[in-house]
């Protein structure tokens, strides 16, 4: 019976490649000759082998792949990366290591950055910095009073100055870290308590005046490091204070691509780029974008303005929740007709009759109507189209994630009920539900891509222009080869390039639905209907048409590219 | 609390000002809670409050000097930067604080803000937006303000 439904996967892929082939340009990356191959191999062992330890495995680092160049480390092993950039800014510009890290801190720790400025004006930025006098000490002005707790005949010993020459005594000196300290982590930037006085407090002064604090306000300094460095980010996971680290690259801030952090602590993945949740083929400012958007109460007022018209005699703003264009206002009893807000009474057998007014039809037979109200309506609609889709795998996303939870348990019921079973005869619904949840996440966001994909360019989500432009020069190379072969499809009207892309896009999206659907009701089935085979196939195929999709749009929307 | 162990430096200021007042400006400790003081601004001369005298109150608390006093108005006052409930936006009584201000100079610095309102960073939004567009009207607003509500008593 399994190897029936296996046939009938087979079927499945062949029918893609057939599909493939008839639509000119299709052909796919998960489809490609090489990895149909592999797909058969791993299909035919699927079939013959029982231990299918070999397999999982072989899944699970392709999901590993994704973490290259990033390290996970504890914070303190990021020290020495941190001072090490410290000693080097301090050295070559010959100040005290006390000054080298306000100075790297404002520059976003990035050194080239600080020694640009740094020719340019050397004072002004110490002084933004707060190390000007660090870095030119005037003499500390001899005194035994201390202007804060007004005590006198304090030992020279007692006193701690600042390089601004301003100083207190120790017992005020703790009061006041103590005091920035509790503000969190803003301590890093207290200034010197002098009313007014802008040069910025170090671990210089806390080493001295509170040894005991040291160590809190450097965790505070480490903290920043970790934040804005622009290579490492604080595994977002709850409680778990690992960093991810990025090896090589042009850092966090460049948006062209994903790289996916994998905490080996608290297991959780997580974009080191915007710390979400990995949310490819989305890119993080299109994410952004997007999550605003969907935040945003604007919708709210698209929708009140495409459904809601205002009472023309009251201005009540009136919800038209049935069909019929005889409205009454339910606040003045007004009469009046929906669709040409005119009162109800002149309706009648001359405007065309009750139903039909002619300013109805007169509208109905404009192309496109520009109204305000039309075109809100139509943005709405086409935004609701791509926000349930997103909405709905969202769901779907959860409630595999709360099944994933559940799956040990499953496990075990299912190596108690079927005889001579071993651990990793069932560990495929593992890998099987961690599959789900990641095609429900990946589906999910190739929703809100798709919108993106459509917005007229003046709205255009900064990603798709970039992909539009490198499109337009790939385009014109590719018109060329394009061209006999479209002449062939004898089509009536050429594709854009865009339209062309959008093509594509929606086939990937729809083939990942098509096979996530499919192992979702192969997982959800009744323990004892389980079929292991088509689980463990349908979860290879699956994770191909995943990559497929992700690489696709990585490949800038070019097949075979 | 803090009753028999008030911090020097509070004793200190507490009889400074007491033994050298500023012209213009009285602030005395109430007997049962020495950290909280009755404090009186005669309004500058010279300004929309002139021959206004304005009741303040002002708290030290417990972490006092590492943390600024708590001030407020009393007196109704119409100025840009003070609220209905009195309440003051001053840059030394919140980011701008340093432990070496005393209650002297906060209450210098008030006394600066009532001689130079500063609609430009306005705490009470319809006061600034009539001193900015009509200052002539505000002045006149704010000295009917002081002759009704910080009158001095006779």
């Amino acid at each position: 019976m399994s190897d029936m439904e296996y046939e009938s996967e087979e079927e499945y892929e062949y029918t893609y490649s057939d599909e493939d082939e008839s639509q000119a340009s299709y052909s796919s990356h998960a489809m490609d000759d090489s990895a149909s191959l592999e797909m058969e191999t791993e299909v035919e062992e699927g079939s013959k082998k029982r231990k299918s330890r070999g397999r999982t495995s072989s899944l699970g680092d392709a999901v590993m792949k994704d973490t290259n160049g990033i390290t996970m480390m504890n914070a303190k092993d990021i020290l020495p990366m941190m001072k090490e950039r410290i000693n080097e800014v301090s050295e070559i510009l010959n100040i005290p290591p006390s000054a080298a890290t306000p100075l790297l801190r404002s520059h976003k720790w990035t050194k080239e950055r600080l020694f640009e400025s740094f020719t340019e004006d050397d004072g002004k930025i110490k002084k933004d910095a707060g190390v000007y006098h660090r870095c030119m000490p005037v003499s500390t002005e001899e005194t035994n009073t201390c202007i804060i707790c007004f005590e006198s005949d304090i030992s020279k010993e007692q006193m701690v100055g600042m390089p601004c020459g301003h100083s207190f005594c120790i017992e005020c000196w703790k009061g006041h870290i103590q005091a920035k300290l509790d503000d969190g982590p803003s301590c890093i930037f207290a200034q010197c308590p002098y009313p007014k006085c802008e040069e910025v407090m170090t671990e210089v002064e806390v080493k001295k005046a509170a040894p005991e604090l040291l160590e809190k306000y450097e965790s505070y300094q480490l903290k920043q490091f970790v934040e804005v460095n622009g290579t490492s980010r604080w595994c977002p996971g709850p409680g778990c204070e690992r960093v991810a680290a990025l090896q090589n690259g042009s850092g966090l801030l460049d948006d062209s691509n994903l790289i996916v952090a994998d905490c080996d602590s608290c297991k959780t993945k997580f974009c080191i780029k915007c710390g979400e949740e990995p949310h490819a083929p989305l890119l993080c400012r299109a994410l952004d974008i997007w999550k605003e958007k969907c935040n945003n109460e604007s919708e709210t007022a698209n929708w009140i303005l495409a459904n809601t018209k205002p009472c023309p005699k009251c201005r009540s703003r009136i919800e038209k929740n049935q069909g019929c264009n005889h409205m009454t206002c339910q606040k003045c009893k007004y009469e009046f007709c929906w669709i040409c807000t005119g009162e109800w009474k002149e309706h009648g057998a001359n405007t065309g009759g009750y139903y039909n007014c002619n300013k109805f039809a007169q509208e109905k037979n404009k192309d496109e109507d520009q109204s305000d109200a039309a075109k809100a309506k139509r943005e709405l609609d086409r935004y609701l189209h791509y926000y349930s889709r997103y909405h709905a795998h969202s769901e779907a996303q959860k409630f595999a994630s709360r099944q994933l939870a559940d799956t040990e348990k499953k496990m075990v019921a299912l190596q108690e009920r079927r005889d001579n079973s071993t651990w990793t005869d069932v560990e495929f619904l593992k890998s099987a539900n961690e599959q789900l949840v990641e095609c429900r996440r990946v589906l999910k966001f190739t929703y809100a891509f798709g919108y993106y994909l459509t917005t007229p360019p003046k709205t255009v989500a900064p990603v798709e222009a970039v992909a539009k432009d490198e499109d337009s020069k790939k385009a014109k190379k590719k018109s060329k080869e394009d061209k006999q072969e479209e002449d062939k499809d004898e089509e009536p009207k050429p594709k854009t390039q865009q339209e062309l892309q959008k093509e594509r896009f929606e086939y990937h999206q729809e083939m990942l639905e098509r096979f996530t659907e499919n192992l979702s009701e192969l997982v959800e089935k009744p323990l004892d209907d389980i079929d292991r085979e088509a689980v463990v196939n349908q979860t290879i195929v699956v994770n191909r048409f995943m990559k497929g999709m992700i690489k696709y749009v990585e490949d800038g929307m070019e097949e075979g590219a | 609390m803090s009753g028999g162990s008030l911090p020097r430096r509070i004793v200190k200021e507490t009889q400074r000002l007491i033994a050298d007042p500023v012209a213009g400006i009285s602030a005395t400790p109430y007997a049962d809670n020495l950290r909280y003081f009755a404090v009186a601004i005669e309004g500058p001369s010279d300004s929309c409050y002139e021959e206004g005298v304005f009741q303040l109150e002002l708290f030290l608390p417990a972490d006092y000097p590492m943390a600024p006093p708590k001030v407020r108005f009393l007196t109704k006052i119409y100025h840009p930067n003070v609220d209905k409930l009195g309440r003051i936006c001053l840059d030394i009584l919140k980011e701008k604080w340093s432990p070496a201000l005393q209650i002297r100079t906060v209450l210098l610095s008030i006394q600066a803000l009532m001689s130079a309102p500063n609609p430009d960073d306005p705490l009470d939004n319809t006061v600034a937006d009539v001193w900015k567009n009509d200052e002539a009207k505000a002045l006149e607003t704010a000295r009917e303000f002081t002759k009704n509500f910080a009158a001095k008593k006779e």
